[in-house]
């Protein structure tokens, strides 16, 4: 019997090599070659020399996008209430369906390389954390949107929602990055007003912020605060003696700090505080001396073998068209990038900061080498 | 040896479960080697293995997994007996009411169960640490959840009543003479409990505290909101973070998980040793006595105990889920805190009643199609003389050799970005009932197994002799003794089919959208609220159909 099993788990392993040597279809044998980050831009749709040619050019492809009939979205953000509120505005606009598949980026990057490997397609386009949609770009997944008459007013934003100098991410919101309080634990008056502030010592155990080992917001204050102002890594180590409190995730930082658990927070967006803001959490933002990081995200880009590629650039037009951004704000309870849409942030987070420090690609890659190579979480974590 | 025609049957079940297992698994080993799917360009590397096998941080991990698994599991499956034994072998008042109580647990999300006792027991804000403060006049609290404490006593509640669940029936179908003819020896309750009861159970016992261990080292919720952020951590939050980051770290992560694969290869070899050669047989031919022992005034320490087991284990996270999805901010306290507007919302968005309608079909689906297959797998390993049957078990335990994140990426990888001939199954409730029937395989397997074992041949010989065919046998005689497991596994397989994410993420489409994927949008949006109502539907759901399975499975059995 012994001889038997033998035989059976040898021939098991046998069929199970060959079937992996079957696994990777031909198509994948010869590997898509990343874009090199200089590429020009390859608009799917070649520029028109004439306004009335363009037009043209862009009614072809409302055409071509009705007839697609659909656009699907692998997405973070469009989720709940602003999914549902942004596929009704748009199928009423255009008579066109959009479909969600939602996870995180990292549940969807994997599922994207797969399906884009294995020549299966589905996706159109990748929204949420810019750093996933510079990944996906890196990796050859992606292409440039091209030509979209909304984005060709130079005036008209406030953020300008070209993110990439390739054409092929667009913010079509942004993120304001201050210091936040719990304004029953520490009134606005006593608070600090600079960042350098934060590091006294009075305020030990009275600070909260996200995992700088998953969480990109740590990574992006070290790129402006050693970048941009000049601090050294013993500012961050000033603040890892102040027993910050870890949180795993954005909510249970924010909740850590609304439930009244700690003062302050170093690492939270306008975002995630809106929800709590507007239901009446003492919370509030803080203006910064040194200025206030700002960053365009989150994103949207179309995906390199998208089955429909012009309803997408359709939805991405309509995205930063007035309407598109009114339902965005007013689902999201934020501002808009556009300078002609109101501001649907809750009274206490329309803060007019003195400095906003705008980030970019550069500083979103510098931040997640930051994050991989653990500098924040070695200076802020206890052994 | 001579091929046995009749063996056939045997031989396309080991080779189609070896297939659904293997392949999965395969597919990680590979991208584990090449750092991504199949057609990942670049060279076969151990680079991963290196990173995981040089890195202080995995050997921490997995030392913190081991000890506060081995502790758990002790204090778990010491409660689970202890329940087992009341509610099937003693006097104690209400017992059907008091496995009802306990089961409940099972149902709950353990989100809720880590909200509720950081809001009792954190360190700045928990109610219990208010209290102590007050009465005691002590400045420091004395309670602080976010511990290596904090995980033990949070985790015990959900795996105590999981080992519970999987022992009750082994412990209901036991001849009660035995525990008789002992204590008619002069031995207390307590020597027989511990002489008797328990080594008659040992196969149901050792294969749920094993299950119960497996899953411990698995449990992920509570050491990540309890421990993170103090330091602690563990293999699932370092597989987590690894598969986390952008780009995930895909070697390392299944580099870490090999480890996991030897665990479960030394928990078979243990189990296949301990066992070896023992006869466990509780249920023969003869008739069988199944009077409790009497506690006396004992009983109402006893009945006492499981209901404080209820209150802390299932009633507070009850509380404070359906607290949770009135709350307009879960766990914050605004002035005016209450709505209804969380539950208006879920039940209006348009996605609900398909998103239920796909996951009451795969929850039955995948249980009972699945539950069907165990019994046919455990048949095999237990009752038969196939040759290949310790092929098979090996098989059916293999799945928990790597953690459900992981498991989840060779799903991804196997059925979406491998052979064309899937293609057909590419976003349909067929390749996620698949994929649960294989995830769910090794608890399904075992838990039959422990049932199985516990029956006597003469039975099937009997009715074999009187001209029954195998089939009818199995219908008329095995099925009905085996209904108590069968109904327990058939609710846990259930439950992993609705609770799941990290499978269904990589599989599902708009059309095959269900429940969970709703829930796990609402939590990564941070709105906990109507994560909480999905949550709550989703028990009600469980409870109803348990409810329901549990009744058919009551009409099944053989009275005795």
């Amino acid at each position: 019997m012994k001889r038997s099993i033998f035989r059976l788990v040898y021939l098991l392993g046998l069929v199970s090599v060959v079937l992996i040597g079957c696994a990777s279809p031909p198509s994948t044998a010869t590997p898509t070659p990343a874009p090199a980050p200089t590429a020009a831009p390859q608009p799917i749709a070649p520029a028109a020399a004439t306004p009335a040619a363009a037009d043209a050019v862009w009614q072809k492809v409302i055409a071509d996008a009705k007839k697609e009939g659909t656009v699907t979205l692998y997405s973070f953000g469009f989720i709940g209430d602003l999914g549902n509120a942004t596929r009704a505005a748009f199928k009423e606009r255009y008579g066109i369906n959009l479909e969600f598949i939602t996870g995180t980026g990292s549940q969807l990057l994997p599922r994207i390389q797969s399906e884009y490997r294995s020549g299966q397609n589905v996706a159109d386009v990748l929204e949420g954390s810019d750093i996933n949609a510079i990944f996906a770009k890196k990796e050859g997944l992606t292409q440039a949107y091209g030509d979209l008459p909304e984005m060709r007013s130079k005036d008209a934003w406030i953020v300008d929602p070209h993110f990439d100098k390739e054409g092929q991410i667009i913010a079509y919101t942004f993120t304001n990055y201050p210091l936040w309080i719990n304004t029953k634990l520490l009134s606005p008056a006593d608070a600090p007003r600079s960042w350098k502030a934060v590091a006294d010592p009075k305020w030990k155990g009275k600070i909260v912020v996200t995992d700088p080992d998953t969480m990109p917001i740590p990574g992006r204050l070290w790129v402006v605060l050693t970048g941009r102002l000049g601090f050294s890594q013993d500012y961050f180590r000033q603040l890892g003696e102040l027993d910050l409190a870890i949180a795993p995730n954005q909510r249970e930082n924010d909740a850590m700090l609304a439930r009244g658990q700690y003062a302050m927070t170093l690492t939270s967006t306008e975002v995630t505080m809106g929800p709590l803001i507007s239901e009446g959490a003492p919370l509030a933002p803080i203006d910064m001396v040194e200025g206030v990081p700002s960053l365009p995200n989150p994103t949207v880009t179309l995906m390199g073998k998208a089955p429909h590629p012009n309803a997408t650039r359709l939805f991405f037009n309509w995205l930063v068209s007035k309407e598109g951004q009114d339902v965005h704000g007013k689902f999201r309870s934020v501002g808009s990038i556009r300078k002609d849409v109101a501001d649907y942030s809750p009274q206490p987070m329309r803060v007019k900061y003195t400095k906003l420090i705008p980030l970019g690609q550069e500083d979103e890659e510098a931040a997640a080498k930051v994050q991989a190579d653990k500098v924040i979480s070695k200076l802020w974590k206890k052994k | 040896m001579k091929f046995n025609r009749a063996s056939i049957p045997s031989w396309l079940l080991l080779v189609f479960i070896s297939f659904m297992v293997l392949y999965p698994l395969f597919m990680l080993l590979y991208g584990s080697l090449k750092g991504g799917p199949p057609g990942t360009p670049g060279p076969f590397t151990l680079d991963g293995y290196i990173r995981a096998y040089v890195s202080p941080e995995t050997y921490s991990a997995l030392w913190t997994t081991l000890w506060l698994s081995i502790v758990r599991v002790i204090l778990a499956g010491s409660l689970a007996l202890f329940l087992a034994w009341v509610v099937a072998r003693t006097d104690t008042p209400w017992r059907p009411v008091l496995e009802l109580l306990v089961w409940l647990q099972i149902f709950l999300p353990l989100l809720p169960r880590v909200v509720a006792w950081t809001l009792l027991a954190g360190p700045q804000i928990g109610f219990l640490n208010k209290a102590a403060q007050a009465v005691f006049h002590v400045q420091n609290p004395p309670f602080d959840v976010y511990s290596y404490g904090g995980i033990i006593w949070v985790s015990i509640f959900p795996f105590s009543t999981i080992i519970f669940m999987l022992i009750t029936p082994a412990f209901k179908g036991m001849d009660a003479a035995l525990e008789e003819s002992s204590r008619m020896s002069g031995a207390s309750n307590f020597t027989t409990f511990r002489r008797v009861t328990v080594p008659i159970l040992s196969p149901a016992i050792l294969g749920a505290t094993l299950l119960g261990f497996i899953l411990l080292m698995e449990s992920f919720e509570p050491e990540l909101f309890l421990g993170y952020g103090k330091g602690i951590y563990v293999y699932t939050t370092r597989v987590w973070w690894l598969l986390g980051i952008t780009p995930s770290d895909f070697p390392q992560a299944m580099a870490i998980s090999t480890v996991f694969l030897l665990v479960v290869f030394a928990l078979v070899y243990l189990q296949w040793r301990l066992l070896s050669g023992r006869q466990f047989v509780t249920v023969s031919g003869r008739g069988f006595a199944v009077r409790p022992t009497r506690l006396g005034r004992w009983k109402y320490v006893t009945l006492g105990a499981v209901l404080l087991y209820f209150v802390l284990g299932t009633l507070l996270p009850l509380l404070t889920l359906v607290l949770g999805s009135f709350m307009k901010l879960w766990g914050i306290f605004v002035p005016d805190p209450l709505t209804v507007k969380h539950w208006e919302r879920t039940l209006a968005d348009p996605r609900f009643v398909d998103s239920l309608k796909n996951t009451l079909i795969l929850g039955v689906g995948t249980a009972t199609a699945g539950m069907v297959l165990f019994s046919l797998i455990s048949y095999v390993v237990t009752r038969s003389r196939f040759a290949g049957k310790k092929v098979l078990d090996l098989m059916s335990w293999l799945p928990y050799g790597v953690p459900g994140l992981v498991l989840a990426m060779g799903f991804l990888w196997a059925f979406v970005g491998g052979l064309p001939i899937f293609a057909f199954l590419r976003g349909t409730l067929w390749l996620m009932m698949l994929a649960f029937i294989v995830r769910g395989m090794p608890t399904g397997v075992r838990v039959m197994n422990g049932a199985m074992v516990q029956l006597g041949t003469e039975l099937e010989e009997s009715s074999r002799v009187l001209g029954a065919s195998w089939a009818q046998t199995f219908r008329k005689v095995i099925a009905p003794l085996l209904t108590p497991s069968f109904i327990s596994a058939w609710i846990l397989l259930f439950l992993l089919a609705l609770r799941d994410l990290v499978t269904v993420v990589f599989l599902y489409t708009p059309r095959s959208r269900v429940l969970s994927v709703i829930m796990f949008e609402h939590w990564w949006a941070g709105e906990y609220e109507r994560a909480n109502v999905i949550g709550l539907i989703l028990a009600l759901l469980l409870v109803g159909l348990a409810m329901a399975a549990r009744y058919i499975g009551a009409r099944r059995e053989i009275p005795t």
